[in-house]
C-alpha cells in the first residue's frame, strides 16, 4: 500500500521545507502540494480514481479556504480513498488541538517548525488500517 | 280384709306394735300398725284358746283397767304361753275419754305389741276404717307430740324404739337402737353422769320418774329430752322391762331460756332506768303496785314502804303541784293517751327535786282504767339548765326563736322583737321574716326556705320583714331539739357588712390606685426610699420584698436614668401621676431589668403615703425592639447595598408601600407619588411586555413568583436596566391579595458585563494572534534556520532564499507584535 502525501499550506517556502522533510522522513518521494484548503479538496475530488489512501499535512491558518473549513468540506465528501490529516500549525493553543482532534480523520497534530524526525512518526502503515 | 289370726299367732309373727282399739268393755279390735288386719280382740281369744279362761281372765284384767283407769300389769299364763298385759292410762283425768298404752308382752318368747285404746263406749260398731284411723292418729299424736318410747327388755336384753325415737334422735329407721354403752355416748358429756347416777337409781329401784337431759345428735345438733321412766317388775319383784317415754322439749327449752334472758334483760332494764318506774291504782293516793329500787335512791323512800301504803306517792307531791297535774294527768287518760307532767316531790331528807312522769294508763277489756304504768325522771338539774338557757335565751343580742314543727313561734327574746319588729307567739315565722337566696332572688318566706335548705354557717344571706325593709343576718338553724320544736338564731350583721363594705371598697381603691396591672409596684418617697414592694418584686429582681423595702430605689437604677428617675419623683404633684420613660433596674447577678413605670403621688392618702411606682417589666420588649432595630436596619443596610428597592403592593386595597429604594435608587420623591409610580415609569418599548408578564403571574393561582428584566426610567429621565423579582402572597381560592417586589437597577451591571465581554473577545483574540500569526513567522524562521543549518545543498532551496524567508518572517513577526501592542491598549480602554 502506497500513502499518499498532500502538504497543504499557503506559504510557498513552508510548502518547500515540509515536502523537503517528508521526503527526507521517507514518507514519500514526491509529495503532493496544495496553497489552502480550496485546491486540496480539488486535488483530492481530481484524484478519485485512486484507491491509495492519502496523508494530508494541513496547516490552520490559510487564505481562501483555511484548515478548519477544509475539514469541514472532507467531512461533506465522499472518497475511493480513506483520508488521513496530521495539522501542522502554528498554533499552540490547546483549543485548536483539542477541536482538530474531534475530526475523525485527523491523526496528529505539530506545532511549527516540522522536523523529518517528527514526521517519521506517521511512517507506520499501521496508522493507516484505521 | 285379713283373716283373724289368733292374737298369740299374731304376736308369734309380728316385731311391731299392734294397736287394739277398744270401744267397750268387752269388744276390743286389733289392729295392725300398717292396717292389715284387724278384729275382735274377743275373736282371737276364743279362736286361739277354745277354754275361754285366758280370754276370761284377759277380759276381766282389762275391764278392771279400763273402769278402775289404773296402771297395772297382768300376767297370762297357759301351758304353752306366758303373756303379760300392762294398760297405762295416758290421761286418767280424762273421765270416760281416758286413752291407755297397753303392751301385750309373749313372756314365752321374744315379742310383744302395743295397744291403742280408744274411749270406752265410744264405738258401738267400730269398723276396719276406724281402726285404721286411730292407729295413724296414734302415730301421727307421737309425732306431733314429738313423743317416743323405747323398752328394755331386761330378761332378753332387746330395745325397743318406737319409730319416733328414730326420728328425735336422728338415727335411720333400719338400724338397730342403741345399746346402753351407745345411748350414754350420746348424752351430752354435762348430763352424762347425771344419767349414770339416775341409771343406778333405776337399778335399785329409788329412780325417780322423771329426768331432762341432752342429747347429741348425729349432726351434732344439742336436743333436749325429758323422759318418763317405768320400770316393771314380775311377781318375784324382778324387774322384767323398763319403759320409757321420751319427749323432745328443745324447743321448750330454748324458749325457756330465752324467756329467762328476756326477764332478766327487763329486770336489768328497770333497773337501770335513771328513774323510778312504777305501776299504780289510778287512786288519789297514788298506790302503788309496782316501784321500781330507783325510787329509794331518789327520795330516799324504800319501795315497799309504797306499796305496803306505809306512805303514799301523793303525799310526797307538792299539792300546788298535784291539783293541775292531776287534771291534766286525768283528761290524758281519758282519752286513752300518754301523760307528761312535771311537779316537786319531797325527799325523806326534805330535799325538793323537780321530776317528769311520763306514764300511761292500761285498761281493762271494757275499758274501764285498771293501772297507771309510768317513769318518773329526776329533771331538777334539767329544770335548772332550763332556766339558764332561759335566760341566755332572753338576753342574747342574737335574734333567737323557738319554732313549733309548722314554723309557728313558740318564744322569742328581745333581740328577735328588734329585729324582726312584729314578732308575736304564735304566728307564723313565714308570715313575718323573708330570705332572699342571692342579691337578684325573690325572697322566699323563712321556714319554708328552712325546710328546704340548711344555712351554711358564716353565710350573710338577705332577710325581709312583713314590712320590705331588710337586713342581713347568719342563720343557725336547730332542728327537732325537741320533739316538734326547733330554735332558729339570726344574728344581725346589717351594720358589720356595711362596714365590710366600705373597707372592701377602700380596700378595692388602694389596689386599684397601687397595682394597675403592673408587675411590680413599689411605694417610696421622694428620696428614693422605699416603704414598699410587692411580692412579685421577687420573681422579676429575685430580691424579696422584705430585703428591698427600707432601701433606696437609686442603688438598684442604672447610673444613666438615675436622673430622669428623680425628676420625674420631684415634679409630681399631690395625686398627680406621670409616665416614667423606660429605666433600668438591676438584679443580683449584674442583670439588668427594663421597666416602663406610672408614678402617682398618694403621699397625701394616709394609708399609702409615698409615690406609687406601677411598673411593667419590660425587658424582653426592649431587647426584642433592639434585636429588631438591629435587623432591620441591616435589612435597610442590605437593601441599599444590594441596589434594590422594595414595593408591598396591597393588592385587594390596591395600596402600595414604596421603599425608600425608589428615593435612593431611583430617584423619586415618595412623598409625591402614588400607585402608579412603576408602571407610569416602565420604558415604553418594554411597558406591554412588562405588564403583561405581570398580569399573567397575577392570575395564575399557581404562580408565586414573578420576574422580569426590563427598562426602567428614573426620575432624572436616565434608563435604567432593571430586574424585577415579586412573591405573591395568595387567599384560599388562589387569587392573588398581597406581593411584594424587589426591583435592583443592574444597569451598571449589565454593562460591567458587557465590557467583560468584549474584554474577554478583545483577549481572545491577542491569544489568536499570538498563537496563529505570531508563531506563524516564528516558526518559519525557526525552520529556515534549521534548514539553514544543515547546509545541505540538495535541498533545493537555496541559502539566499532562505535568508530571504528569514528576513520576510521576521518583518511579518515585527508587524503582528505592532498589532498585538495596538490590540492591548484597545484592551485598556475596556
Amino acid at each position: 500500500m502506497t500513502i499518499n502525501v498532500l502538504v497543504v499550506d499557503d506559504d510557498p517556502l513552508i510548502s518547500k521545507l515540509h515536502k523537503l522533510w517528508v521526503i527526507k522522513s521517507g514518507l514519500h518521494p514526491d509529495p503532493l502540494l496544495a496553497l489552502n484548503g480550496k485546491e486540496a479538496l480539488e486535488l483530492l475530488l481530481s484524484r478519485e480514481q485512486s484507491t491509495d489512501p492519502f496523508l494530508i499535512l494541513l496547516d490552520i491558518n490559510m487564505p481562501v479556504m483555511d484548515g478548519w473549513e477544509f475539514l469541514d468540506m472532507l467531512a461533506k465528501q465522499s472518497f475511493p480513498f480513506r483520508v488521513y490529516v496530521v495539522m501542522v500549525t502554528s498554533s499552540c493553543n490547546q483549543a485548536d488541538e483539542d477541536r482538530a482532534f474531534k475530526e475523525s480523520c485527523v491523526i496528529g497534530y505539530i506545532q511549527k517548525p516540522v522536523t523529518a524526525a517528527v514526521l517519521q512518526q506517521f511512517s507506520n502503515p499501521a496508522l493507516y488500517t484505521r | 280384709m285379713i283373716e283373724e289370726p289368733g292374737i298369740l299367732a299374731i304376736l308369734d309373727v309380728i316385731p311391731e306394735p299392734v294397736v287394739f282399739i277398744c270401744s267397750d268393755a268387752t269388744d276390743y279390735f286389733l289392729a295392725y300398725p300398717n292396717c292389715r288386719f284387724s278384729g275382735s280382740y274377743g275373736c282371737f281369744f276364743v279362736k286361739e284358746e277354745p277354754g275361754q279362761s285366758g280370754n276370761a281372765r284377759l277380759n276381766a284384767a282389762l275391764k278392771k283397767h279400763f273402769e278402775n283407769c289404773c296402771h297395772e300389769m297382768v300376767r297370762i299364763k297357759t301351758p304353752t304361753r306366758d303373756i303379760q298385759i300392762n294398760t297405762n292410762p295416758l290421761n286418767p283425768d280424762a273421765g270416760e275419754n281416758v286413752s291407755f298404752h297397753i303392751s301385750l308382752l309373749n313372756l314365752t318368747r321374744s315379742g310383744h305389741g302395743w295397744f291403742w285404746l280408744k274411749p270406752l263406749g265410744k264405738f258401738a260398731n267400730p269398723d276396719k276404717d276406724e281402726h285404721l284411723q286411730s292407729s295413724e292418729r296414734f302415730h301421727a299424736a307421737q309425732r306431733i307430740a314429738g313423743i317416743g318410747l323405747w323398752e328394755y327388755d331386761f330378761t332378753t336384753g332387746d330395745i325397743y324404739w318406737s319409730s319416733e325415737i328414730y326420728k328425735m334422735w336422728e338415727v335411720a329407721p333400719e338400724s338397730d337402737p342403741y345399746t346402753l354403752e351407745e345411748f350414754l355416748r350420746k348424752i351430752h358429756p354435762d348430763d352424762r353422769p347425771v344419767f349414770e347416777q339416775y341409771m343406778k337409781s333405776v337399778a335399785d329401784g329409788s329412780y325417780s320418774k322423771s329426768l331432762e337431759y341432752r342429747m347429741i345428735t348425729p349432726s351434732l345438733k344439742t336436743v333436749y329430752m325429758r323422759q318418763e321412766l317405768q320400770l316393771y317388775r314380775n311377781r318375784d319383784n324382778e324387774p322384767i322391762l323398763l319403759r320409757g317415754v321420751v319427749m323432745d322439749i328443745t324447743v321448750h327449752k330454748l324458749a325457756n331460756k330465752e324467756l329467762t334472758a328476756l326477764n332478766r334483760r327487763y329486770h336489768s332494764l328497770i333497773s337501770n332506768v335513771p328513774g323510778i318506774t312504777y305501776r299504780c291504782l289510778p287512786d288519789e293516793q297514788w298506790t302503788m303496785l309496782f316501784i321500781s329500787q330507783e325510787v329509794e335512791r331518789m327520795t330516799g323512800y324504800s319501795p315497799d314502804k309504797f306499796t305496803n301504803g306505809e306512805i303514799s306517792f301523793a303525799s310526797i307531791i307538792f299539792e300546788e303541784d298535784t291539783e293541775a297535774d292531776l287534771a291534766f294527768i286525768e283528761s290524758e287518760l281519758d282519752r286513752k293517751g300518754a301523760f307528761l307532767v312535771d311537779y316537786r316531790i319531797r325527799c325523806a331528807d326534805g330535799r325538793t327535786l323537780w321530776v317528769e312522769d311520763r306514764g300511761l294508763g292500761i285498761y281493762h277489756d271494757n275499758g274501764e282504767l285498771a293501772y297507771i304504768d309510768g317513769v318518773i325522771l329526776d329533771v331538777t338539774e334539767k329544770r335548772y339548765f332550763n332556766e339558764k338557757y332561759r335566760s341566755v335565751f332572753n338576753k342574747s343580742n342574737n335574734c333567737m326563736l323557738v319554732l313549733g314543727a309548722d314554723g309557728e313561734i313558740k318564744e322569742y327574746n328581745t333581740s328577735a322583737k328588734r329585729l324582726l319588729e312584729t314578732v308575736r307567739r304564735a304566728a307564723c315565722l313565714d308570715d313575718l321574716v323573708f330570705i332572699k337566696d342571692n342579691r337578684d332572688a325573690e325572697a322566699i318566706p323563712l321556714f319554708q326556705w328552712l325546710n328546704d335548705n340548711m344555712p351554711a354557717p358564716g353565710i350573710i344571706y338577705e332577710f325581709q320583714r312583713k314590712n320590705a325593709s331588710s337586713f342581713f343576718g347568719e342563720i343557725e338553724f336547730l332542728k327537732n331539739i325537741d320533739p316538734e320544736t326547733n330554735l332558729l338564731a339570726i344574728t344581725d350583721v346589717t351594720f358589720r357588712k356595711a362596714q365590710e363594705e366600705i373597707l372592701m371598697n377602700s380596700e378595692r381603691r388602694f389596689k386599684a390606685l397601687i397595682q394597675e396591672g403592673g408587675d411590680v409596684v413599689f411605694i417610696l418617697n421622694r428620696s428614693g426610699r422605699l416603704s414598699f414592694a410587692s411580692d412579685n418584686v421577687e420573681k422579676v429582681l429575685d430580691v424579696s420584698p422584705g430585703e428591698i423595702t427600707g432601701t433606696s430605689i437609686y442603688r438598684y437604677l442604672h447610673k444613666d436614668d438615675h436622673l430622669q428617675f428623680e425628676e420625674r419623683l420631684q415634679s409630681l404633684s399631690d395625686h398627680q401621676k406621670i409616665h416614667l420613660p423606660p429605666y433600668r433596674i438591676m438584679r443580683p447577678e449584674g442583670k439588668w431589668v427594663w421597666f416602663s413605670s406610672i408614678l402617682t403621688n398618694l403621699e397625701s392618702e394616709p394609708s399609702v403615703n409615698g409615690i406609687i411606682v406601677n411598673s411593667m417589666n419590660i425587658t424582653d420588649q426592649v431587647e426584642y425592639a433592639e434585636k429588631l432595630l438591629n435587623a432591620n436596619e441591616r435589612f435597610v443596610q442590605v437593601l441599599r447595598t444590594s441596589n434594590e428597592a422594595i414595593c408591598d403592593w396591597d393588592i385587594v386595597h390596591d395600596k402600595v408601600f414604596w421603599g425608600q429604594g425608589f428615593q435612593e435608587i431611583f430617584g423619586f420623591d415618595l412623598s409625591r407619588y402614588n400607585n402608579n409610580l412603576w408602571s407610569d415609569n416602565i420604558h415604553p418599548d418594554d411597558k406591554e411586555y412588562v405588564l403583561k408578564k405581570i398580569d399573567q403571574a397575577l392570575s395564575d393561582p399557581l404562580a408565586e413568583k414573578f420576574f422580569a428584566s426590563y427598562r426602567f426610567i428614573r426620575a432624572d429621565g436616565s434608563i435604567a436596566l432593571i430586574e424585577h423579582r415579586a412573591t405573591f402572597t395568595r387567599d384560599e381560592s388562589g387569587k392573588a391579595i398581597r406581593g411584594i417586589g424587589a426591583f435592583r437597577d443592574v444597569t451598571e451591571l449589565k454593562e460591567s458585563l458587557l465590557k467583560l465581554k468584549l474584554r474577554n473577545e478583545q483577549l481572545e483574540k491577542i491569544t489568536w494572534i499570538q498563537s496563529h500569526l505570531v508563531r506563524a513567522p516564528l516558526a518559519k524562521i525557526m525552520c529556515l534556520v534549521d534548514l539553514l543549518a544543515l547546509q545541505d545543498k540538495t535541498t533545493g532551496i537555496s541559502d539566499s532564499e532562505i535568508i530571504d524567508g528569514i528576513i520576510d518572517a521576521s518583518l511579518e513577526l515585527d508587524q503582528i507584535i505592532r498589532k498585538i501592542i495596538k490590540q492591548s491598549e484597545l484592551l485598556k480602554e475596556l
